[in-house]
C-alpha cells in the first residue's frame, strides 16, 4: 500500500472498521512510512483528548424528571385514544359475521379474552406500580418511611377504607421500609415496602371481596416474580425482582408460617 | 402493543439513554436550554414511533431521532444558519499543513479542545460526537446521521483533519 491508498482508509483502520487484508496492508505501511504514521498518531492523540476529558454533557435530574413526565403524559393520552378505537373494533364481528360466529365470539371467546386480559392487565399494573416506585427522582417509594409496623399501620387509617395487615419481618431478613398509597385498577390500595438484601419487595393489599383463603398464584411478568394470595379478607400481591424462593419465603412469613425450607 | 407494556418497555430501553441524547443535543445546539427542549421533543417522538423500533441499538435509534429533532428545531429557530449549505469540497481541509510534529495535544487543555469542537462546522461536530463520545460503529453512524457508509468514512476523516488543524492553530497562537 502507498500513502494515497493508506490515506483513504486510515480512518477506517483507526476505527477498527477495515477488513483484515487491508488492515494488514495499512499496518505494514505505517511501519514503513513516518508521515502516515504521524497522521495515525495524531488521530490517537485527538481521540485520547476527546475521551479522557470532561467533554461529555450529562442530562440533569431536572431534565430527566421533565422528560419522564412528558412521556407518561403522552402515554396516558395514547391509552385513552387506543381504548376508544378498540371499543369500535369489537363491534365488527357482530355486524358482519354469521349469527353462529357472532354467538361464538360473544359467549365463548370474548369472556375468555376478557378474563385473561383482565388478569394480564392486573399483572401489568402491579409490575408497573412496582417499577414506578423504584424510579429515582420521578416517583416515591414510601409516603411513610418507617421500619416500625406500629408507625406504618396507623398511617393508613383514614386514608383507606380498610386496615391492611402490617408485619415487620426484620428478624427474618425482610426489614420493613415503609408504606405508601398507590392505585391499582383505579382503586386506592395499600403498598408496603420490604427489603431483601439489595432487592425491594412491594406488597400491594386491598379487600378481596371474599373471606376464604385461596391458594397462592405464582406469576412471572417482565422479569419480575409475583405471588398472589388472600388472607383475612384481603387480596395480597407481592412483587419483586428477588428470586422466587425468597419471595415464597416472604409470603410464608406474611402468613405467619415458618418457611418450609 | 398494550399501552402500559409500551410505556414499561420504553422506560426500560430508551429512558436510560438520556445522557447520550442530551450530550448530542447540547453539542449540536451549543446551548443548555435549547438542548433540553430538543431532548424532550425527541423523547416524545421516540415514544410515538416506539412501536416501529425493531430492536438493535436503541441508543443509535434514539440519537437519530434527537438529530432530526435538532434539525427541525434549527429550521424553526435559526433559519438563517441553515442557508449556508454544507459543501464537502469547500470544507475540504485535507491539504497538508506543516504543523509541528506530534501536535503536542497532551498540552491541549480541555477548554481549548472544547472551543475547537464547538467551532467545527455542524456536520463535522455531529459525526465526531457520535463517533468519539458515543462510540457508534460506522453502520450505526450511517443510520443515526442518515448518511451512506462511504460518506461516513470520508466525513469522519475530514472532521478529524479539521479539528486537528484548529487545534494546531490554537496551540501555535498560545
Amino acid at each position: 500500500m502507498n500513502c494515497k491508498d493508506t490515506g483513504e482508509v486510515l480512518d477506517a483502520y483507526f476505527d477498527g472498521e477495515l477488513d483484515l487484508v487491508r488492515s494488514l496492508g495499512v499496518e505494514q505501511h505505517l511501519k514503513d512510512c513516518p508521515v502516515c504514521a504521524r497522521a495515525h498518531r495524531e488521530h490517537e492523540l485527538v481521540r485520547k483528548a476527546l475521551t479522557s476529558g470532561p467533554l461529555y454533557f450529562n442530562a440533569s435530574k431536572g431534565l430527566n424528571k421533565r422528560v419522564r413526565s412528558a412521556v407518561r403524559h403522552a402515554s396516558r393520552a395514547e391509552g385513552r385514544a387506543e381504548s376508544r378505537r378498540r371499543g369500535w373494533n369489537w363491534s365488527w364481528p357482530m355486524i358482519f359475521s354469521p349469527i353462529a360466529a357472532a354467538a361464538l365470539v360473544l359467549f365463548v371467546a370474548l369472556p375468555m379474552v376478557a378474563r385473561r386480559s383482565a388478569r394480564e392487565n392486573l399483572l401489568q399494573e402491579i409490575v408497573s406500580a412496582h417499577v414506578r416506585s423504584l424510579m429515582a427522582d420521578t416517583s416515591h417509594l414510601t409516603d411513610v418511611a418507617s421500619t416500625d409496623q406500629h408507625t406504618v399501620k396507623p398511617w393508613f387509617t383514614g386514608k383507606l377504607p380498610f386496615a391492611p395487615p402490617v408485619t415487620d419481618l426484620s428478624a427474618q431478613g425482610f426489614p420493613l421500609i415503609g408504606g405508601r398509597l398507590d392505585y391499582i385498577v383505579d382503586q386506592p390500595v395499600a403498598a408496603l415496602v420490604y427489603q431483601r438484601r439489595k432487592h425491594l419487595i412491594n406488597l400491594f393489599i386491598w379487600p378481596a371481596g371474599q373471606q376464604t383463603n385461596s391458594v397462592q398464584e405464582i406469576h412471572a411478568h417482565q422479569g419480575y416474580n409475583l405471588i398472589r394470595w388472600t388472607q383475612g379478607g384481603m387480596a395480597l400481591w407481592a412483587v419483586s425482582d428477588v428470586n422466587l424462593a425468597d419471595l415464597r419465603e416472604f409470603v410464608q412469613l406474611q402468613l405467619g408460617k415458618e418457611p418450609s425450607r | 402493543m398494550e399501552e402500559q407494556d409500551k410505556l414499561a418497555q420504553f422506560e426500560h430501553s430508551i429512558m436510560p439513554h438520556m445522557d447520550a441524547a442530551y450530550n448530542l443535543a447540547r453539542w449540536l445546539s451549543r446551548n443548555d436550554a435549547d438542548a433540553q427542549d430538543i431532548v424532550q421533543e425527541a423523547y416524545l417522538r421516540a415514544f410515538k414511533f416506539f412501536a416501529g423500533f425493531r430492536g438493535g441499538n436503541s441508543r443509535a435509534w434514539l440519537l437519530r431521532i434527537v438529530r432530526n429533532a435538532f434539525y427541525d428545531w434549527l429550521k424553526k429557530h435559526r433559519g438563517e444558519e441553515l442557508e449556508e449549505t454544507f459543501d464537502e469540497e469547500l470544507h475540504d481541509t485535507s491539504e497538508p499543513t506543516s504543523a509541528p510534529d506530534a501536535l503536542l495535544l497532551d498540552k491541549a487543555d480541555h477548554e481549548l479542545l472544547h472551543k475547537a469542537i464547538a467551532e467545527l462546522p455542524l456536520e463535522f461536530r455531529e459525526i465526531l460526537i457520535l463517533r468519539e463520545l458515543e462510540g457508534l460503529s460506522y453502520k450505526e453512524l450511517s443510520e443515526a446521521a442518515q448518511l451512506p457508509l462511504g460518506t461516513v468514512m470520508s466525513r469522519l476523516a475530514r472532521a478529524r483533519q479539521h479539528l486537528r488543524n484548529l487545534l494546531v492553530a490554537r496551540i501555535e497562537v498560545k
